[in-house]
């Protein structure tokens, strides 16, 4: 899963960024507004965690343009101010949680996977299709009761792919999911991530069709 | 409510007490005047009598007497209360008419002048008396002529007019007493309705007090108090305001410890937890640092609201002082602080105000410029003097301020660098120590550098108003 945290105290920052990697999340920080803006743009990301009082603008106004984009990725803010008016104001600009300052570590983990089952429409942490299992909270897959041991770049095509079991991806998308700023990944390399991971999942009553011209589906065989 | 009473009593003292002293003076002055005329009556009666015995008295024979004959005598002696008495004689003493002993020893001078009343007690009572002198031209044919009256008549006739005078002023008095009471209740009715309006009242409720109808003077204390109360909302909800921004700022440290404190806890490795534990700890040093702020801000506040120590301070020794105690940071930073004091004599630059809130304001504005100047910079303190003016002014020649910020910079908790280790309090704690001082401080374009310019303004010992 992959969290952009968007907080211009170092303090907390530094914090969040240390739980939520423990937590097996691919964290991106912004410390202030126009980089998490150029952030959206390059990353195909998760979940949102916004502070509202951003040094260069305020938090809502990223919120608003995010919204204004049909962005429909969970934003959970995360304030010193506090006050019902101020709750009322960010949820109606469109964020889906609210946390005010100081919070309790454990308390904002368990919201970030509430927000995270609610937006991947999953109704426990776990991902199963036909012999698979997947866990996106642990970064873990089993197949047939077996773990399956997946470098990092396959294992996030695996997951995007079974969160949207029967939807096509497209290709782009999972080359943007891939790509870290400096570290570019083109379409060519989603194609041999995609094969290798056929190959794992040979015999296992699982296929990735190929949708051609769109991208890829995950579905089972039959 | 004890306050509206005692304004009534007050002014019913300061009224009522010399209305009553003025109308007991009147009673006397009346009761006086009457008992004057009534006894001048009877006197003129008493002096009548003693001229028409006087008349009676002539020469016969070469003898002094009396011509009176009985029936006169009778006449003359008899009176229904009082008792009469007479007595004529001659110079020398010799009887003509009367009584044998004589009750006065009057002087023949005065009597030469006119008749001579006396009171004198006969028999046991007190009598009215007049003597005359009969045939006064003629000294040969002079005698005396004494004729005296019991006062009967006169005591209860005095005691009815002292009655009816006591009586009619006495109401009087009651009655101006009570219109004055009255008066006063009506005049000050405004104050206690006021006065309820205001006991009333909550002390949060500092809305305006609703336009009684009420008399101009007291019109005048309720716009008062309204221009006051509505100084006071707004001073109160500065301060409110104010510990709303407290709060918010002390949240996001707060935050941070939290955090880090609850990754440390679940922390196995003792150096990842060690470095949260360092985290929090400097966290602490930042908050005890705005802490710091606060209290130099609410005792600059303190200061501007109830008056402060004016005592002569030298800014130049500040200057001097401040730089010193800068210098191990200005050379860490590789800035070069340059002080350009002009000082004439040594009380040049001396401002009235308080030394350690002034060192405060020169501390900060210097140290200000040694931190947002890049490393190698330069900071310039100027002092200047004019008639009646005193500037300070801390200059750098950093990147300067950017323009949109000018108008916030000197406003609580407003930071222009997005980095820094600042809380934004300090230009705040400038400006209120400024203002304390009566001086004024802004910020102004340099004519001979690109950075921040801080002007500081201050009125001279002989011009502090």
């Amino acid at each position: 899963m992959n969290v952009l945290l968007v907080e211009d105290d170092p303090l907390i920052a530094q914090g969040l960024l240390q739980a939520l990697k423990q937590s097996a999340y691919t964290v991106v920080h912004a410390p202030y507004g126009e980089r998490a803006e150029g952030l959206l743009l390059a990353n195909d990301v998760d979940l949102i965690i916004l502070d509202l009082g951003l040094p260069d603008m305020d938090g809502l106004e990223l919120l608003r343009r995010l919204r204004a984009r049909q962005s429909r990725v969970p934003v959970l803010v995360l304030t010193a101010r506090d006050g019902v008016e101020q709750q009322v104001a960010a949820l109606d600009q469109g964020a889906d949680d609210y946390m005010e300052k100081p919070f309790d570590l454990r308390e904002l983990e368990a919201r970030v996977r509430a927000l995270l089952r609610r937006s991947h429409d999953l109704s426990t942490d776990e991902v199963s299709l036909g012999a698979l299992q997947l866990s996106p909270f642990q970064r873990t897959a089993t197949l047939n009761g077996e773990r399956l041991e997946l470098p990092a770049r396959e294992y996030e095509i695996l997951e995007i792919l079974s969160l949207n079991a029967g939807r096509v991806v497209t290709k782009a998308r999972l080359a943007q999911r891939l790509s870290r700023e400096g570290d570019e990944v083109g379409d060519n390399a989603v194609e041999v991530y995609v094969h290798r991971l056929r190959r794992r999942l040979q015999d296992s009553g699982l296929a990735i069709r190929t949708q051609r011209g769109a991208g890829y589906v995950l579905e089972e065989a039959g | 409510m004890n306050t509206s009473l005692g304004l009534r009593s007050l002014l019913l003292l300061l009224v009522g007490g010399p209305l009553f002293v003025l109308l007991v003076i009147e009673m006397l002055i009346t009761f006086g005047i009457g008992l004057h005329v009534t006894n001048q009556v009877f006197d003129r009666w008493l002096l009548d009598s003693a001229y028409s015995l006087a008349q009676e008295v002539r020469r016969e024979n070469d003898k002094l007497v009396l011509y009176a004959d009985e029936a006169a005598i009778e006449v003359f002696e008899w009176d229904e209360l009082d008792e009469v008495y007479y007595r004529v004689s001659t110079l020398d003493g010799q009887v003509l008419g009367g009584r044998s002993e004589a009750w006065v020893n009057p002087d023949i001078a005065a009597l030469k002048k006119g008749p001579v009343f006396t009171n004198v007690r006969m028999g046991g009572e007190w009598v009215r008396s007049v003597t005359v002198l009969a045939n006064p031209d003629s000294p040969r044919d002079s005698a005396l002529v004494s004729v005296a009256e019991t006062l009967h008549k006169r005591i209860p006739l005095s005691r009815t007019l002292m009655f009816e005078v006591v009586l009619s002023k006495a109401t009087m008095i009651v009655v101006a007493l009570l219109v004055v009471a009255f008066a006063l209740s009506r005049g000050i009715r405004p104050l206690l309705r006021l006065s309820q309006e205001l006991a009333s009242r909550s002390p949060r409720d500092l809305t305006p007090i609703s336009a009684l109808p009420a008399p101009k003077e007291v019109r005048t204390v309720i716009d008062n108090t309204n221009r006051l109360l509505e100084r006071l909302d707004g001073a109160f909800s500065a301060r409110e305001q104010f510990i709303g921004n407290i709060s918010h700022q002390l949240k996001t440290p707060l935050a941070g410890i939290k955090l880090q404190a609850q990754l440390a806890l679940r922390e196995k490795n003792l150096d990842t937890a060690h470095q949260a534990l360092e985290r929090i700890c400097q966290t602490t040093d930042a908050m005890t640092h705005l802490n710091n702020q606060l209290l130099k801000l609410a005792r600059a506040e303190a200061a501007s609201g109830r008056g402060l120590r004016n005592e002569p301070v030298a800014l130049d020794n500040v200057v001097r002082e401040a730089a010193e105690s800068l210098r191990e940071l200005a050379r860490s930073r590789k800035v070069k602080v340059h002080q350009n004091i002009n000082g004439e004599t040594l009380d040049t630059f001396k401002v009235p105000g308080d030394y350690y809130l002034l060192r405060e304001l020169v501390w900060n504005l210097m140290e200000n410029g040694i931190l947002y100047v890049p490393e190698g910079g330069n900071v310039w303190v100027e002092l200047t003097r004019t008639a009646n003016k005193i500037r300070l002014a801390v200059k750098d020649d950093g990147q300067g301020i950017p323009r949109e910020h000018w108008p916030q910079i000197f406003e609580r908790f407003f930071r222009s660098k997005i980095t820094g280790e600042g809380c934004g309090l300090g230009l705040a704690i400038v400006r209120e120590i400024a203002y304390a001082h009566g001086a004024t401080v802004e910020l102004q374009q340099a004519p001979d550098t690109s950075g921040a310019c801080f002007v500081c303004t201050f009125p001279t010992m002989e011009n502090q108003s």
